[in-house]
């Protein structure tokens, strides 16, 4: 298993890919700065809160700013995608055919791959979080307090200002929150890898499963289904932001996302070991 | 006789409710080159993917080595390489961590045997170069090379000679014959290059529609001068019949689980009397065939009858 894993390693970070992911993290990051550095020079004495936008502006917030889009649509993407192509493009390319005829069981190369997924996106969110935060301090030259508005929360208008000393532990810990809601989709795009062959298509399906599960939510509609929905669970990453941080919504949440991510992960996995290589 | 290192039992797959291979019998000994032919769509390579284990048999049993390969798949594993169809590498890897990893996979895969490999099929200088910029040839010699990683015993090659120059084609096969000469590697090799197999073959089998139709040793198969094919519908009672007339038979193949083959020793000339003894009797005689001294000879004639 060790050699497996080393092996699941080293193909999924050679891959072209994932160094792609990598640089579009920066260019998105670049995009989020300059953003931010556009917003201050035409409303920086705008009133926030307690002060103005140009007092809030400081690395923290940067990595907050980063956060919704990032996570809510960009990392998204690339976790579907890499979870697709874990089975589904070695299936195109003919290299699980060179591998499933060495002594490897099915089970095992399927777990690997999942463990993988996990270190990639790890690597990827924490990628994320330090170029903004590193970026946002050399550019905006400040740490201190985070600024969260209230509307990412779903709770009105206001907002809500954490200190310096906690603001960078809610950050990371809304980040790592993050990073296990994309390896549960992941293993959604690895379980449609498993069964629809071709990596374009899984990952078509398993974005399609989640952006309408985000669209019945933000409609309203199915109030009763709201609860079944993944991404109803998966984003719990921005629980964190509030005073005290509701711990067992988190952890029913938290709950949800296992049930999710081994429900895929065992349908992948009972799939692949009844599944014929004709690739 | 050297022990089994290969054997199929009843071999069955079916898509769709047709049978691709069907009840087939194959023996293959330790040390040995065996030929594995037939047509295209015979049902070679799927018999060689569910050796395997990349696809799961409806039916039968594999043996390899003594161990059941479908139930205890890894371990017979253990020391089986192949290349089954075209090869195909981790492009973004260089040759020689394709074989480490690959090799790995197998159990400790040695440095230094990795190196005998790479410079036995001629990759050594260029084994640190991403696969990805490799022609279909090197592609083909690297696929042999990660079937001798590690050592090993049973070794399933399919067309391993495709898309190589007349060089490579010459080399792979002094490769063949060396292993199994000098290390007593076992070849399970498909081709249709039958004259290819004629070279290096020690026994073939012919499989037409998923189903064993010839077994023999090529040796045998080329020196037939008085020996006739004979494929009958009661092939017990046929045997009887030829024996009573003087004529020895044995069974060279199956059809449909039983034996319908039968090498007949009778020569050319008799051969129309051989016909009229069985019909005579009753025996139905589904195709006479001379042997000749071409193994493709032997195979066209074999497979075009069964096709119409």
């Amino acid at each position: 298993m060790k050699h497996l894993l080393q092996f699941e390693l080293i193909k999924c970070f050679n891959r072209k890919r994932a160094a792609v992911s990598f640089l579009l993290v920066v260019g998105f990051v670049a995009m989020i700065l300059v953003g931010l550095w556009l917003q201050d020079r035409r409303h920086g004495q705008r009133r926030v809160a307690d002060a103005t936008f140009s007092d809030y502006l400081n690395a923290p917030m940067c990595v907050l700013v980063a956060e919704s889009p990032g996570l809510f649509l960009f990392l998204p993407i690339l976790a579907a995608i890499m979870g697709a192509s874990q089975v589904a493009g070695e299936w195109q390319a003919g290299t699980l055919r060179t591998m499933m005829i060495r002594p490897v069981s099915r089970g095992g190369v399927l777990l690997a791959k999942f463990a993988v997924l996990g270190v990639y996106l790890l690597l990827l969110v924490a990628w994320l979080f330090s170029l903004t935060f590193l970026m946002g301090w050399a550019w905006f030259g400040k740490l201190g307090s985070l600024i969260v508005p209230q509307v990412i929360l779903g709770q009105g208008n206001g907002f809500i200002i954490l200190p310096a000393d906690i603001a960078i532990h809610r950050l990371l810990f809304s980040y790592l929150l993050a990073a296990v809601s994309l390896w549960s989709l992941a293993s959604l795009g690895l379980l449609f890898g498993v069964i629809l062959e071709q990596t374009a298509t899984a990952a078509m399906a398993a974005l399609g499963v989640y952006f309408i599960s985000h669209i019945i939510s933000a409609t309203g509609l199915f109030t009763e289904l709201q609860r079944y929905l993944p991404t109803h669970h998966w984003n719990w990453w921005n629980r964190v932001y509030v005073s005290a941080i509701p711990w067992p919504d988190l952890l029913q949440h938290g709950l949800w996302i296992a049930a999710y991510t081994v429900a895929c992960l065992g349908l992948s996995i009972g799939l692949f070991l009844r599944k014929d290589i004709h690739s | 006789m050297n022990p089994v290192a290969l054997q199929t039992r009843g071999l069955t797959k079916r898509y769709k409710g047709r049978a691709v291979v069907n009840q087939l019998e194959l023996t293959v000994h330790a040390g040995e080159i065996y030929g594995f032919l037939g047509p295209n769509g015979a049902g070679k390579t799927t018999t060689m993917r569910m050796i395997l284990g990349l696809v799961l048999p409806d039916e039968g049993e594999i043996e390899v080595a003594g161990q059941d390969a479908i139930s205890h798949r890894l371990k017979a594993l253990r020391q089986v390489g192949a290349v089954v169809e075209a090869p195909a590498f981790y492009l973004d890897l260089s040759a020689r961590r394709n074989l480490m990893y690959l090799g790995g996979l197998s159990g400790a895969c040695r440095r230094q045997r990795v190196e005998e490999v790479l410079e036995l099929v001629d990759l050594h200088e260029v084994a640190d170069e991403a696969v990805g910029t490799f022609s279909f040839g090197m592609k083909q010699r690297l696929g042999i090379a990660q079937a001798l990683i590690p050592d090993s015993k049973l070794i399933l090659l399919d067309e391993p000679t495709n898309g190589l120059d007349p060089h490579g084609i010459k080399d792979t096969r002094e490769l063949m014959r060396r292993l199994c000469r000098d290390l007593g590697v076992t070849i399970f090799l498909s081709s249709h290059l039958l004259s290819e197999v004629e070279q290096v073959c020690d026994r073939v089998g012919i499989i037409n529609q998923g189903q064993k139709i010839l077994e023999d040793r090529v040796e045998a198969l080329l020196k037939l001068e008085h020996v006739l094919y004979v494929e009958v519908g009661e092939p017990v009672r046929a045997r009887e019949l030829l024996s009573a007339r003087g004529w020895q038979s044995e069974p060279a193949g199956n059809r449909n689980g039983a034996t319908n083959m039968l090498k007949v020793q009778a020569d050319s000339a008799t051969a129309a009397d051989v016909n009229t003894h069985l019909v005579q009797a009753g025996v139905r005689v589904h195709q006479l065939l001379p042997a000749t001294h071409s193994l493709e000879q032997l195979f066209v004639t074999l497979t075009e009858n069964l096709r119409r």
